[in-house]
């Protein structure tokens, strides 16, 4: 009897194991293929376009009549069409605000949702703005944040201290001001402020930066100046590249790049750790790393007419009179010095 | 007697290290995966200056696919003055090269390369395509693949970095749904991709080029010799002729695109079994020169290896299986109890193919997968057949490298109905 | 079963129980007639429609019974077990899964992104569950053996033996992470880097 029970136990023992399986096998509930979506394709500016391409669908027009009261996003929201307007300061706005006209806000003034403009945008100091589509350009003010995104058809500019968000994204020029923050840029170009509001010809202290490797280790590469190369580099450790060198090529770093002054550079970039690039340097290619990317002053990336990008994983800081011509992305912290 | 004793027991140890290294190695790859630093791809560059490119599509029979995959392809986002698309008609008795000359009719970038002489077989018809393609950068697909409409610029895009010479994608089955292997074998590319490839991208060691959602630099590859047609897997070959030539390959976990796993038990078992035929052809060919090359670091070397060797787990399984048999009827077991467990216990590296249960468990996770980990067990199933054909392949090709016999392409069957929606 | 012993014996420092019952050699015919039965085996499984894991499982016991049944046949003298042999034997190798069991969960569960205390418990129901199964199973096994003869031996242990642990620690494994990721599907902060 115990053995005849114990074959029994036996085989219920080996059997429970698979019971969670075989239930999910007669009842699927999680069988789909992994979601691929098909019809993506990368486009920085699509938070923009989505957004004002749901507005317009909704609204059945292009013209937004003040009737339209609410609208289906992911969920039912309250909407406000309204011609020019001014936001005064400390105001809460918590619908979504569809402005036919310019939009101005004064100081302190949250928006807690989505805003379209079909006019101009300029934003007070110190506001909060969820998300904000413009048609024309947008102007924020001091210390302004943007928790989400922001996307204007001609330019964008900022004053200093601005938290930008995940996205900013134009058809025409982004000018940011120092102390500003963000994830991804795209415009043609984004430039820096020529001169730091807080002093003069300000410089970045690269030494007070510990990640970067300042210690040269021994198989370490460096390209005297005024070098000219006309092929790819590729280092296996730390490259330097010294002031006024030529290259037309493309170089990769297995460590850290640093590029001095007045260099110029036919190609793309890509290193598996740090990029310094130095003053007055031109890039006419993309630049990438899988640490931090720093581009000092009057450092320019890219050309009109060309769309490149400047992506660091851990982070971007760029100088003064920065220009790029196209995208800049990091994965952690955005700053302009 | 003696002898014989020491040596099967010996053979034993032998095969519990060989399986506890290759454990080890899953392991630091999934704990990789998991707490270590992530190396991002190149596929998020925005470049206005994209390279020429050639699609290349081998097809054999494929009337029940080609039209898929063709109206993915016509309507890609990538310039059309730097795009062609060449399916490769390799001997195909259907009706595979009246579509494709519909379509040529129809789309000016799509020239299809019809080979009805000389021999068949994948290698030999990429070699063939490759002496007409125009691209700087060849991509290639699968017929029985479904490329998204961006995949073309985010693969192009990854070899504006000059040491990259092939990039791989992740492959994820389209008909994962079907039965119970379609959805085993999802559990495993998801392990495989998700987690294996992408922590040998991240320790900066040999990711593999898998030959579809892939592509790699024309010149390089040409001036290497292209393709062995001797090799039936072609792209575990262009792998390692790549990373000894100083070439490196990317993978890129974020460029996606379905294919369709088998649906029979039979069919998976040919597949595997020509896998383990064409990587272990690989072997011979190339354990001397990665040994050799000065391109590779040690870790790439050592890693190299045991990619080189990951086919012979099951054999060198098989045999410690058998070996612990006739220990076992010799009454020699005793001391060796608890080895024996160690033996087992490690074979759960083979448990879930080449990606263990833990690797696919974390793999499952990071896809956001729930209740399909219940089905982990039933990877017993995939264990057998991995371990019997896997070893008949690997027989095979020391046949073939004893006899000097051609290899025969065995196109995968396909299961995709026509007209089906997908 | 009524001639069981409950025996004692050290291993590793500790002590081990064993159970010892007489044994059963199988009668030469009856060897014969297994041997006939797993080679019939192996010739028809491949050749009629069996779901394939399962045909090459059949093949795979075959196989070690054709071995075991000839053994019997031919020097049944020279089998090397008895029952306390046999018991010794699995009561050694159920110690070992006993100590490798919570090794292979704590490795396959350290990645996972839940907390430490949910999988202590996990290793602990593992090694629990670990325990009853090798039991039931010893039990099971001695039951076999002494019911049907030693000619069992081989195929219970190689194919019911260490190899069918996997299921539990898998099966378990599954279900514990599925758990997992179903809490933190919708919890954003956990997805933030994945590529």
């Amino acid at each position: 009897m115990l053995a005849v029970s114990a074959c029994l136990v036996f085989f219920l023992l080996l059997l429970i194991p698979f019971i969670p399986g075989i239930i999910e096998l007669r009842r699927p509930r999680d069988a789909a293929p992994l979601f691929i979506d098909m019809e993506y394709t990368k486009d920085p500016r699509y938070f923009g376009k989505s957004f004002k391409s749901v507005i317009k669908n909704y609204a059945r027009s292009d013209v937004l009549h003040p009737e339209l009261k609410n609208i289906a996003l992911s969920r039912r929201e309250e909407i406000q069409v309204s011609p020019s307007r001014t936001v005064l300061a400390g105001e809460n706005i918590t619908h979504i605000l569809c402005i036919s006209g310019d939009l101005s806000s004064e100081e302190k003034a949250y928006f807690h949702k989505e805003i379209y403009v079909t006019g101009d945008v300029i934003l007070g100091s110190k506001n909060v703005v969820k998300a904000l589509a413009s048609d024309k350009t947008i102007l924020f003010n001091s210390y302004t944040t943007v928790l989400r995104w922001a996307d204007a058809e001609r330019s964008i500019e900022t004053r200093e201290g601005c938290d930008l968000g995940i996205s900013i994204s134009c058809g025409g020029e982004i000018k940011i001001a120092r102390a500003c923050k963000f994830q991804r840029l795209y415009g043609f170009p984004i430039v820096t402020s020529p001169l730091n509001s807080g002093g003069r010809g300000q410089s970045l202290d690269l030494d007070s930066m510990t990640e970067i490797r300042r210690d040269a280790a021994e198989k370490d590469f460096t390209l005297p100046p005024a070098s000219r190369i006309e092929k790819d580099l590729i280092v296996k450790n730390n490259l330097r590249i010294a002031k006024d060198c030529v290259i037309t090529g493309n170089i990769k770093t297995y460590r850290g790049l640093t590029i001095d002054e007045r260099v110029t550079v036919n190609g793309n970039i890509f290193s598996e750790e740090n990029i310094t690039v130095g003053e007055h340097t031109v890039i006419d290619g993309n630049v990438f790393s899988q640490g931090r990317v720093i581009l000092l002053g009057n450092v320019q990336i890219g050309q009109a007419g060309k769309v490149k990008s400047v992506i660091g994983k851990s982070s971007v800081i760029l100088g003064r009179n920065v220009r790029v011509y196209g995208y800049i992305l990091t994965e952690g912290s955005g700053m302009v010095w | 007697m003696e002898m014989g004793l020491l040596i099967l027991k010996s053979y034993l140890l032998f095969v519990i290290g060989a399986m506890l290294l290759y454990t080890l190695r899953h392991f630091l790859f999934t704990l990789n995966r998991s707490f270590g630093q992530q190396r991002i791809a190149y596929h998020d560059i925005l470049d206005s200056e994209l390279p020429s490119i050639s699609v290349l599509i081998p097809m054999h029979n494929e009337e029940r696919t080609v039209t898929y995959i063709l109206n993915r392809l016509v309507s890609v986002d990538y310039p059309l003055d730097r795009i062609e698309i060449i399916p490769i008609n390799d001997h195909s008795v259907d009706k595979t090269g009246e579509v494709l000359d519909y379509y040529a009719a129809r789309y000016p970038q799509i020239k299809p390369l019809h080979r009805s002489a000389g021999e068949r077989g994948k290698p030999v018809g990429l070699n063939d395509a490759l002496r007409i393609a125009q691209g700087e950068i060849i991509i290639i697909f699968d017929a029985d693949y479904l490329p998204p409409r961006g995949i073309l610029r985010d693969m192009a895009v990854c070899f504006k970095d000059p040491e990259i010479g092939a990039l791989m994608g992740r492959v994820v089955p389209d008909n994962s749904f079907k039965n119970l292997l379609t959805r085993l074998l999802d559990l495993e590319r998801s392990g495989g991709y998700q987690v294996d490839q992408q922590a040998r991208y991240n320790l900066k060691l040999i990711p593999q080029y898998g030959g579809t959602v892939a592509g790699f630099r024309k010149e390089p590859v040409l001036a290497l010799g292209g393709f062995n047609p001797k090799i039936l897997a072609e792209d575990t070959e262009l792998t390692f002729k790549l990373f000894v030539n100083g070439w490196k390959v990317m993978y890129a976990n974020r460029i996606e695109c379905y294919e369709e796993a088998p649906e029979r038990w039979d069919v998976r078992a040919r597949q595997i079994r020509r896998w383990a035929r064409g990587h272990t052809q690989v072997m011979f060919t190339y354990f001397l020169p990665l040994l050799r090359t000065p391109h590779l670091s040690l870790t790439e070397k050592i890693d190299g290896l045991f990619l080189l060797f990951i086919y012979t787990t099951s054999p060198i399984l098989l045999l410690g299986i058998c070996d612990s048999l006739v220990l076992f009827f010799l009454g020699e077991m005793q001391i060796l109890a608890s080895v024996l467990v160690f033996l087992f216990l490690t074979s759960l590296n083979t448990f879930g193919n080449f990606a263990p249960f833990y690797q696919i468990g974390m793999a499952s996770v990071l896809d956001g997968a729930t209740n399909r980990l219940r089905l982990l067990p039933f990877l017993l199933f995939n264990f057998f057949i991995n371990m019997w054909y896997i070893s008949f392949g690997f027989v095979e090709a020391i046949i073939d490298l004893v006899t000097h016999r051609k290899s025969v392409w065995d196109k995968t069957e396909r299961f995709r109905i026509k007209g089906e929606k997908v | 079963m009524e001639d069981m012993m409950l025996l004692r014996q050290s291993f590793l420092q500790s002590t081990i129980y064993l159970l010892d019952l007489p044994g059963k050699y199988p009668s030469p015919l009856f060897s014969f007639l297994f041997f006939c039965f797993a080679f019939l085996s192996i010739y028809l499984v491949p050749r009629i429609k069996l779901y394939k894991p399962l045909g090459l499982w059949l093949v795979f016991l075959s196989g070690i019974n054709i071995l075991s049944s000839v053994l019997f046949m031919l020097l049944p003298s020279m089998f090397p077990y008895t029952m306390l042999k046999f018991s010794e034997l699995y009561i050694t190798t159920e110690v070992g899964m006993w100590f490798f069991v919570p090794v292979i969960m704590g490795i396959a569960l350290l990645p996972i992104p839940a907390g430490i205390f949910s999988k202590f418990v996990i290793l602990f129901l593992t090694l629990l569950y670990s325990m009853i199964f090798g039991i039931v199973r010893y039990i099971v096994f001695l039951f076999i053996i002494a019911k049907l003869s030693y000619l069992f031996m081989p195929v219970l242990y190689f194919s019911l033996g260490p190899l069918v642990d996997f299921i539990y620690i898998v099966g378990i494994y599954s279900f514990y992470v599925s758990k997992v990721a179903e809490n933190i599907a919708q919890d954003c902060k956990v997805w933030k880097w994945v590529f």
